[in-house]
């Protein structure tokens, strides 16, 4: 066994927790190890946010090319044919250029890369692919996550496949049956839909998308519909059988359902493989999680944990911002992160963002305002004919504390950051309302949400007496 | 061009000024933010502080003069400038700063130090003031604020918090709502282990300077007196029973003390350099005891008012400070105070004059006494009354006759009635 020289930080997992703390902490001129047993980037970059990016611009331009007849413009032979080899090459070269980007980063840093396995032997040593021990000060875990799974018979069929497996396919179904309508659950069901294939969406809960704010899963589930899919609302999986190279999914309600593949999507778990020696370890778990103060502090002292890992918030960027700070808190730092102001993003069509909370948790905690603005009452977005959203702002009615913000449109993953760094400031509605926004834009529409709640839209009559 | 300076008029009712000293001569070079002079008026003592920097050209009234508001009383501009001609002299309304309103209103601050809180739009009653009177100037203004986010503000304003010595935990000590929490809900004990420290309300500061000043200004004079409420209690019951309304005591005491007030002028009256000013309406002020501090809402010609109008009109503005609904304005212009802490068992005190106030009526518990009346024990409610009177304005038999009639009203309570 070979032993390496001694690390300031040792980072186990190059996603975005990992390779953020890594660059942040050789940043601080500390000696910085970085284990990654796959690709760099993590979920994020090979598997999940980018290439369902790449895939969702294609629904979208296959949208536009629907739409054109109806702002003026003939497409001839307009026939859509999807070339799936050709589009997984157009993914796999944006997640190559992306990944890469990364990979330098952390070398020009001087972050030195092992590719294998970690796993943490004890508090200052980690095994690399079982021959070779590193040793440093600390540890810093971003195991990150992978799809749950849920047992049901014939869950494990070669015909139900994970996001990561549905992203690599090169030839598409006929027909597609998702399981669980959350946040991947509905973007694949949409770029599917958009590709032609005929989709099925089941959901346990009552609503798609069971954690946003009930305006944005009704505006999405009415838009599902319109393109095609089937929707079974409040009903369980009870059992899969295979078929002749198809899937039959029988469901509590009796329903059955046929589909030549299957996407399980009912969630992320922990991946909590760099540490099999939990007990031995003493590493405190919670739920499957690795349990960690606001510090990103594990029950050890000495190791820092970050990311999908910690079940704190399964999001890149908030992956990015516990990387940074186990970074800082491991170089000698005290500093608490603050995953208040994370806002959560559907790529869906329109894009559905969110911040804070949703109408129903605030209405628990305070004596709340809402406003709301339709964006078919906004300039920009019927131009663009895409006029189907709206903004939703949830205040505290004593001081116009901004709760939360829920938005639906084009645009509205770069809105909801407007919001998110005002909730932030602690920016109150009444200074919202105030502020002057470029005309015309979609990013306007908050500002009149926000005068809504207040009683004094410009651009809206005075409908409503709260 | 020259730049005027004007007498500043520094509240609604101010009209004049005195210039106490300058601080400043003819040809000295000054800054904005330097104190030219200390001004005073019928209220208090503050400092005027420069507008402009420069040079000051011309200084137009001498120590000691009175000069009516938003006159010109110097000139400032570079060294060997003409001044501008009288016709030219006139203030310019823009320059004029507006007399505060609102709760700033009560707040000792230079003009300067007002329309600086006016542009960064924030409150006057979150700044410690630096100047030689407790006026608050506008350096004060400028080194506070800004670095406080607008909720922490809306929350600071509305608790009346003040921001003195809050950490904030925010980029270069930006104070956030969080910051707040913690002065509120901790209230550490203090390094030396000496005991907790608590943060008064604006309300209390206020009240505790004002009472000061009161104490040390007034040469007051108090007295007890006891007087029969049995027919008053007796009458309220019969009120009570037949009127939607319910009449309180202190209705029926503040309709006394307006009558007496109406016949007894001197004690509604303002003491003023070598004169007296009788207020032309009998309005009283009573003391409302909140979780924010002490406040005192006035009801207006409460000697024109009926017992029912007079009761709905109290209940109204008790429920204003409860909530924290009162306005400044429904706590100016009192002539009297009554301050009723009966409820407590107490049976005399010596309540501390309202200032400008003339006198100020405490009203004591009822209890049951024994009384003898033509020749037989008779139990009576008997109800304790004290009053502090301005020795200035009343002398003591002249007060006597006021507190007196008091008794006399309610010993007579058909009178209030009438």
């Amino acid at each position: 066994m070979r032993m390496s020289g001694k690390y300031r930080i040792i980072v186990i997992g190059g996603g975005p927790a990992g390779y953020v703390a890594a660059i942040k902490a050789s940043q601080s001129g500390a000696r910085v190890a970085l284990i990654e047993e796959d690709s760099i980037g993590g979920t994020c970059l090979n598997r999940g946010c980018i290439p369902t990016k790449a895939y969702l611009k294609n629904a979208e331009i296959i949208e536009n090319i629907h739409k054109a007849s109806s702002r003026g413009i003939r497409i001839k032979d307009s026939g859509i044919e999807i070339d799936m080899k050709a589009t997984l090459r157009m993914k796999n070269r944006i997640v190559t250029q992306l990944t890469g980007g990364v990979k330098s980063l952390l070398k020009a840093g001087g972050v030195e890369i092992y590719t294998g396995r970690g796993v943490i032997q004890s508090a200052g040593t980690v095994l690399v692919n079982n021959s070779q021990l590193l040793t440093g000060k600390n540890i810093i875990i971003a195991g990150g996550s992978d799809s749950s799974r849920i047992p049901i018979p014939g869950i494990d069929s070669s015909l139900v496949l994970t996001s990561e497996e549905l992203l690599s396919i090169d030839e598409l179904p006929e027909s597609l049956a998702v399981i669980g309508g959350g946040v991947i659950g509905v973007e694949m069901a949409l770029i599917f839909l958009a590709f032609g294939v005929k989709v099925e969406i089941i959901e346990m809960a009552d609503s798609l998308l069971p954690f946003m704010d009930t305006s944005l899963s009704d505006l999405i589930e009415k838009k599902l519909r319109r393109n095609g899919a089937v929707i079974h609302k409040g009903s369980g999986l009870k059992i899969i059988e295979e078929e002749k190279d198809s899937l039959s999914l029988k469901l509590s309600s009796g329903t059955i359902i046929n589909a030549e593949k299957a996407l399980l999507s009912i969630g992320r778990v922990p991946n909590l493989s760099a540490i099999p020696a939990l007990e031995k370890l003493n590493l405190k778990t919670e739920k499957g999680s690795l349990a960690v103060n606001d510090y990103m502090e594990t029950s050890i002292p000495g190791i820092y944990a970050a990311g999908d890992i910690t079940a704190k918030k399964m999001l890149a960027h908030a992956a990015f911002k516990m990387g940074e700070i186990a970074a800082e808190n491991a170089l000698g730092a005290q500093k608490p992160v603050d995953l208040r102001y994370v806002p959560s993003v559907v790529y869906s069509l329109p894009e559905l963002a969110s911040v804070g909370l949703s109408e129903e948790e605030a209405s628990r905690k305070k004596s709340i305002r809402t406003g709301f603005f339709p964006l078919s009452a906004n300039g920009k977005a019927l131009a663009a004919g895409e006029s189907e959203g709206f903004v939703k702002i949830i205040t505290d009615s004593r001081y116009g504390e901004v709760l939360g913000v829920h938005i639906a449109g084009p645009g509205a993953s770069e809105i909801i950051n407007e919001a998110a760094a005002l909730m932030a400031m602690e920016v109150t509605s009444h200074e919202i309302a105030d502020i002057i926004h470029g005309h015309p834009s979609v990013g306007e529409a908050f500002m009149e949400a926000a005068a809504d709640s207040l009683g004094r839209c410009i651009h809206l009559p005075p409908v409503r007496l709260r | 061009m020259a730049e005027a300076v004007i007498m500043p008029k520094t509240g609604m009712a101010m009209e004049e000024g005195v210039i106490v000293e300058w601080f400043v001569k003819e040809g000295d070079k000054v800054s904005t933010g330097d104190v030219l002079a200390e001004i005073e008026t019928d209220k208090s003592t503050m400092e005027l502080e420069s507008d402009c920097s420069g040079t000051v050209l011309r200084i137009l009234y001498e120590e000691g003069a009175t000069v009516p508001v938003v006159e010109t009383i110097a000139w400032i501009g570079s060294a060997g400038e003409e001044i501008p001609m009288a016709s030219d002299t006139e203030p310019n309304s823009d320059n004029v700063p507006a007399a505060p309103e609102g709760r700033d209103a009560e707040i000792k601050a230079t003009p300067a130090a007002r329309r600086a809180a006016g542009e960064k739009k924030i409150s006057l009653s979150m700044i410690t003031p630096s100047g030689r009177h407790g006026e608050i100037r506008e350096a004060d203004v400028l080194k506070s604020g800004g670095s406080t986010t607008p909720l922490a503000r809306r929350i600071a304003e509305d608790k009346n918090l003040s921001l003195d010595g809050i950490q904030g935990s925010g980029h270069a000590g930006r104070i956030y709502s969080a910051d707040l929490k913690n002065q509120i809900e901790k209230q550490p004990p203090s390094e030396s282990g000496q005991g907790r420290r608590i943060p008064l309300t604006r309300i209390q500061i206020i009240t505790g300077k004002r009472m000061l000043q009161s104490h040390h200004e007034i040469p007051a004079v108090s007295m007890d007196t006891k007087a029969d409420v049995t027919r008053l209690l007796e009458i309220r019951t019969e009120l009570n029973s037949a009127l939607k309304e319910k009449v309180s005591i202190n209705d029926l005491l503040l309709k006394a003390a307006g009558m007496a007030l109406e016949e007894n002028p001197r004690l509604n009256s303002i003491f003023e350099g070598n004169e007296l000013i009788v207020n032309p309406s009998i309005n009283i002020a009573m003391a409302v005891a909140t979780e924010r501090g002490l406040l005192v809402p006035v009801v207006r010609d409460v000697n024109l008012l009926s017992i029912r109008q007079l009761s709905l009109q109290t209940s109204e503005l008790i429920r204003k400070c409860r909530e924290g609904d009162i306005t400044p304005g429904e706590m100016e212009g009192g002539s009297f105070t009554v301050s009723n802490i009966g409820t407590y068992g107490v049976t005399s005190f010596t309540p501390i004059i309202n200032q400008p106030q003339a006198a100020i009526l405490g009203v004591c518990a009822i209890e049951d006494h024994l009384k003898m009346m033509d020749g037989e024990i008779r139990s009576r409610k008997i109800m304790g009354l004290s009053i502090s009177f301005d020795h200035r304005i009343a002398d003591g038999a002249e007060s006597a006759v006021f507190f007196s009639r008091i008794r006399e009203l309610l010993e007579q309570p058909l009178t209030l009635l009438a």
